[in-house]
């Protein structure tokens, strides 16, 4: 095969990924969109239904904002709005769907990127070293651990570590992104009031992350430290660290699999510890966007999870080609 | 008399199974001279692949060589020395060649790496030094353009060349011992010639001593000047191999040489030797080949023949040697 033919190839199986990645994002969106729709209710329910005004006021409020269309052309008008870069307008923050956004999604990808590293770096060492020592008493304490934390929903165990932490020992806030007096303190005071503000939603999600984790890592290593190469590595006189190095690298491939995986179940726990926290990242805000119908928001949100989910599964491809040189072919 | 390279003495290895210890290797001793090449044979299971193991303490989990055991290698005693020291002796003095190139290689690492990783682990040698002394090597052991190919994986090469960097890795250093098992029972019958051709050409350009363990007597015919043959964990006949072919003194050596094919042969059928090996958790009183033996009588099944001197060399664990007219036509 010539180099310019395998070039093409590489190139048409990129276009195929972002056409397929564009796809899963508007069909999510599109479900999205009829599914909150045909909820009851719309975003001037309980602003407009309860005033005791005339019936045809009413009508004519959801005329000016295009509600009363039919569903097929309110759709065709947000699809259009969106493909211009236009998110709309939020209902509940009486704001640009976009300025919201620009609030509350760092906080999100920062909490899922750390907590994503934590987990995989913590499942990768935590597991390596029960996959070299499995049986031990060790061993089975971890994976007695990581089996109860990894059957645990996340709401769960964010709440049991709210009640922990915060109700029972007191060391950590409860609820929110920053405390009340956030405004009046001095610079130092402000980081450590947001650090702490974050530990549990961070732990919460790392918790299941490193217990998912160490969990599938156990057992690749597990099968990687019975493969002969581990025996040829011991034969070349290679100390027992390089020996576990060699198993490790090659157990890493289907863990690095796993991750992308786990990444789309991250966003949506993402979505259960920020409501338990009530710590307005994109989850929380969403979660409120739902009850108040709306819609442009959580569409909006949909779209923007999706991305992240697809994103996620992309970089973890890239990842696997790296680290395994037999899927780079 | 002049010291051994290598000396085994009473070697035995035992695996703890549901049946009870299976004793794999039962009571083996021989020794070794610089620079000699000596064939280990046997069928599969007869221990021959575990007796090479016992020599680097490689022996697999659940195995455990037995008190009373002795190896000496260049006036060391191998089983009782600390890892450190055994450390050294890997890769380094002693060293092995493995019989399935594909999986005895590291999938994921380039076989550059794998190369120079030896020297990197048991010289001062820089990450630079290594590497060019791996390439250099490559291109010893006959593989084209090897810079090239040194940047490549495991699966990027064909079998031959997999095993061709094998042996590179275990001769980079120069090792007074190097260890061969079945190194190419893998192979294409081709490539098998090419294999043998370049190890007796690495042997006699460097000196060192080759353990060849194989259960093709072509092989040894071709490589060895002394054979050990294998039969239920233990050495049932050692003789220079010209003596061996030609005069066989053990019945089932005489099997093994009946059972390869010749082309001037008229036979119809190939020779078989009847019956099985015993299990290792049950090997029967006395001889343990008497199942299978044409010229065995009451003595064989009640008292274990010890290894008898039949010439000078020539040493076979056989009844027969004291009453040669039991033999029957």
């Amino acid at each position: 095969m010539s180099a310019s033919e395998s070039g093409a190839s590489r190139r048409w199986r990129a276009l195929r990924r972002i056409l397929q990645a564009l796809f899963v994002v508007w069909g999510a969106a599109t479900a999205a969109f009829i599914l909150l729709r045909l909820a009851p209710g719309d975003p001037y329910a309980t602003q407009i239904d309860e005033l005791p005004i005339p019936a045809e006021a009413r009508a004519a409020w959801r005329a000016e904002r295009a509600l009363d269309a039919p569903l097929a052309t309110q759709y065709v008008r947000w699809l259009g709005n969106v493909a211009r870069g236009n998110l709309g307008w939020s209902t509940l923050a009486e704001r640009p769907v976009a300025d919201v956004l620009v609030n509350v999604l760092p906080r999100t990808l920062a909490l899922m990127g750390i907590a994503l590293l934590t987990s995989l770096a913590g499942g990768m060492l935590l597991g390596a070293w029960q996959g070299t020592r499995a049986g031990s008493t060790g061993d089975q304490a971890v994976s007695a651990t990581t089996l109860v934390l990894y059957s645990l929903p996340e709401f769960w165990l964010a709440m049991l570590l709210l009640q922990l932490f915060a109700h029972g020992l007191d060391w950590l806030p409860a609820t929110g992104l920053v405390s009340a007096d956030y405004d009046y303190l001095p610079f130092r005071a402000q980081v450590r009031d947001r650090l702490a503000h974050f530990v549990l939603p961070w732990l919460t999600l790392s918790l299941l992350g490193v217990s998912v984790f160490a969990r599938f890592q156990r057992s690749s290593m597990l099968e990687a430290w019975r493969e002969p190469f581990v025996r040829t590595a011991r034969a070349k006189g290679l100390a027992e660290r390089g020996v576990r190095w060699h198993a490790w690298r090659t157990s890493l491939v289907p863990v690095l699999g796993v991750a992308g995986l786990v990444f789309p179940s991250l966003v949506s726990g993402a979505v259960f510890v920020e409501r338990v926290f009530a710590w307005p990242g994109m989850g929380y805000t969403t979660v409120q966007a739902v009850g108040a119908r709306d819609y442009e928001f959580v569409t909006a949100a949909v779209v923007t999870g999706s991305a992240m989910t697809v994103i996620g599964s992309l970089l973890v491809d890239g990842l696997l080609r790296l680290a395994d040189p037999r899927v780079r072919a | 008399m002049t010291r051994h390279l290598l000396t085994v003495h009473d070697l035995r290895v035992a695996f703890a199974t549901e049946a009870g210890p299976a004793r794999a290797v039962d009571g083996v001793s021989f020794t070794m001279n610089a620079g000699e090449t000596v064939g280990l044979v046997g069928e599969s299971g007869c221990g021959k692949s575990l007796t090479a193991l016992s020599l680097l303490r490689l022996v697999p989990d659940g195995g455990r060589i037995a008190p009373g055991s002795r190896i000496t290698f260049e006036e060391q005693d191998v089983l009782a020395m600390p890892e450190r020291t055994l450390r050294a002796l890997r890769g380094h003095r002693l060293s092995m060649i493995f019989q399935e190139p594909m999986t005895a290689l590291n999938p994921v690492l380039t076989v550059g790496d794998q190369v120079a990783e030896v020297v990197r682990v048991h010289t001062t040698a820089s990450a630079g030094e290594a590497w060019t002394r791996a390439v250099d090597m490559l291109a010893q052991v006959g593989i084209p353009d090897p810079a090239a190919r040194a940047r490549q994986y495991p699966h990027e090469l064909s079998g031959g060349m997999r095993q061709r960097v094998m042996i590179a890795m275990a001769l980079i250093l120069e090792p007074a011992l190097v260890i061969a098992d079945e190194p190419t029972t893998a192979l294409d019958v081709t490539i098998q010639a090419q294999i043998l051709e370049l190890l007796r050409d690495l042997r006699d350009r460097t000196g060192m001593a080759l353990l060849l363990i194989t259960h093709d007597l072509g092989v040894v015919a071709e490589m060895a000047s002394r054979v050990l043959v294998m039969y239920a964990g233990e050495v049932v006949e050692e003789a220079p191999v010209a003596l061996l072919f030609d005069a066989p003194g053990h019945p089932y050596t005489e099997g093994l040489l009946a059972a390869v094919p010749t082309l001037d042969s008229t036979r119809e059928r190939l020779h078989t030797i009847p019956g099985t090996v015993p299990a290792a958790t049950a090997w029967p009183a006395g001889c343990r080949f008497r199942d299978r033996c044409a010229h065995a009588w009451e003595r064989c099944t009640t008292e274990p023949p010890a290894l008898a001197q039949l010439g000078p060399a020539h040493r076979v664990r056989c009844h027969l040697v004291q009453e040669p007219e039991r033999r029957r036509a």
